[in-house]
C-alpha cells in the first residue's frame, strides 16, 4: 500500500487502480463493455433480474 | 441517453438502473439536464437488496458493476453512500402522508407511491430504463399525471459513456 497515492484502491484481481478520474484504462475498458450495458439495460434483461432476486410486491415494477 | 425533452432547471427522479449507472459514473446525462439526478428509497432499497443478494455473483447485474471496473462490495458502498454530486436519494420522511393516500386510496405499491410522491415533492419528471418503463409504476405514474418517460441507453456521445474519458 505505501507504494501507492492516496486515492488507490486494489481490485478483485489484485491490481491496483486509481482514483476514477485519472483512470484512462479503466475508461477504455468501460467503453469496450458499453454495448453489452446497453443491452443488459434496455432489453429488460437486467430488471427481470432484479425483480426474481427482491421477490417483493412492494418493490415490483 | 435519449427521451422526451426536459425543461431546464427540472429535477429528474430515476428508477434503480438508472441510479447505479449514475453511481458507477457510466451514465451521461442528456443535454439541458441540470442537476444531481434523485431516486427514491425505495428504488436504492431495490437495487441494495439485489446487490446483496449471492445470485448476483453470476448475473447480469454483476456484469453491469464489473463495466465500472469496481467489486461488488464498492458498488454497494457507492449505492447505500452515493456521492452527493451524481445521485441524491430523496429522505421519505416528508413523503410519508402522500405515500400513504396513494397505498390506500389507488392500491400503488411503495415503490411507485415514493416515485410519484418525489415527483411532486421536487415538481419533478420520472425517467427510467426501458425495463422499467412498463408495469404498475408506469400505470399509477400517469394516473398520477406525472410525466413518466423511458431513457433510452445509447453509445457513445449522448448515451451510455463513461464521464472520464
Amino acid at each position: 500500500v505505501s507504494d501507492r497515492a492516496a486515492g488507490w484502491r486494489q481490485g478483485p484481481d489484485g491490481q491496483w487502480y486509481p482514483p476514477i478520474n485519472e483512470r484512462n484504462e479503466s475508461a477504455r475498458v468501460k467503453q469496450d463493455g458499453l454495448a453489452e450495458l446497453a443491452e443488459l439495460v434496455n432489453s429488460g434483461v437486467l430488471t427481470t433480474e432484479i425483480d426474481e432476486v427482491v421477490a417483493d410486491p412492494e418493490l415490483a415494477v | 441517453v435519449s427521451g422526451p425533452v426536459i425543461e431546464p432547471g427540472v429535477r429528474v427522479v430515476v428508477d434503480d438502473q438508472l441510479a447505479l449507472l449514475s453511481t458507477l459514473e457510466l451514465l451521461v446525462l442528456p443535454e439541458g439536464v441540470r442537476g444531481t439526478l434523485v431516486t427514491t428509497y425505495a428504488w436504492q432499497l431495490r437495487l441494495t437488496q439485489a446487490l446483496v443478494s449471492g445470485r448476483t455473483t453470476e448475473g447480469s447485474l454483476q456484469r453491469v458493476v464489473a463495466q465500472a471496473g469496481i467489486d461488488r462490495a464498492e458498488a454497494l458502498a457507492r449505492v447505500t453512500r452515493p456521492d452527493p454530486a451524481l445521485l441524491e436519494v430523496i429522505d421519505p420522511r416528508p413523503l410519508v402522508w402522500e405515500v400513504a393516500a396513494l397505498r390506500v386510496e389507488r392500491r400503488a405499491n411503495q415503490l411507485a407511491a415514493e416515485t410519484i410522491a418525489a415527483a411532486h415533492q421536487l415538481g419533478a419528471v420520472v425517467r427510467v430504463s426501458d425495463g422499467n418503463a412498463r408495469g404498475h409504476v408506469r400505470e399509477q405514474a400517469e394516473l398520477a399525471g406525472v410525466d413518466f418517460a423511458p431513457w433510452n441507453l445509447g453509445e457513445g456521445p449522448g448515451g451510455l459513456t463513461p464521464v472520464s474519458s
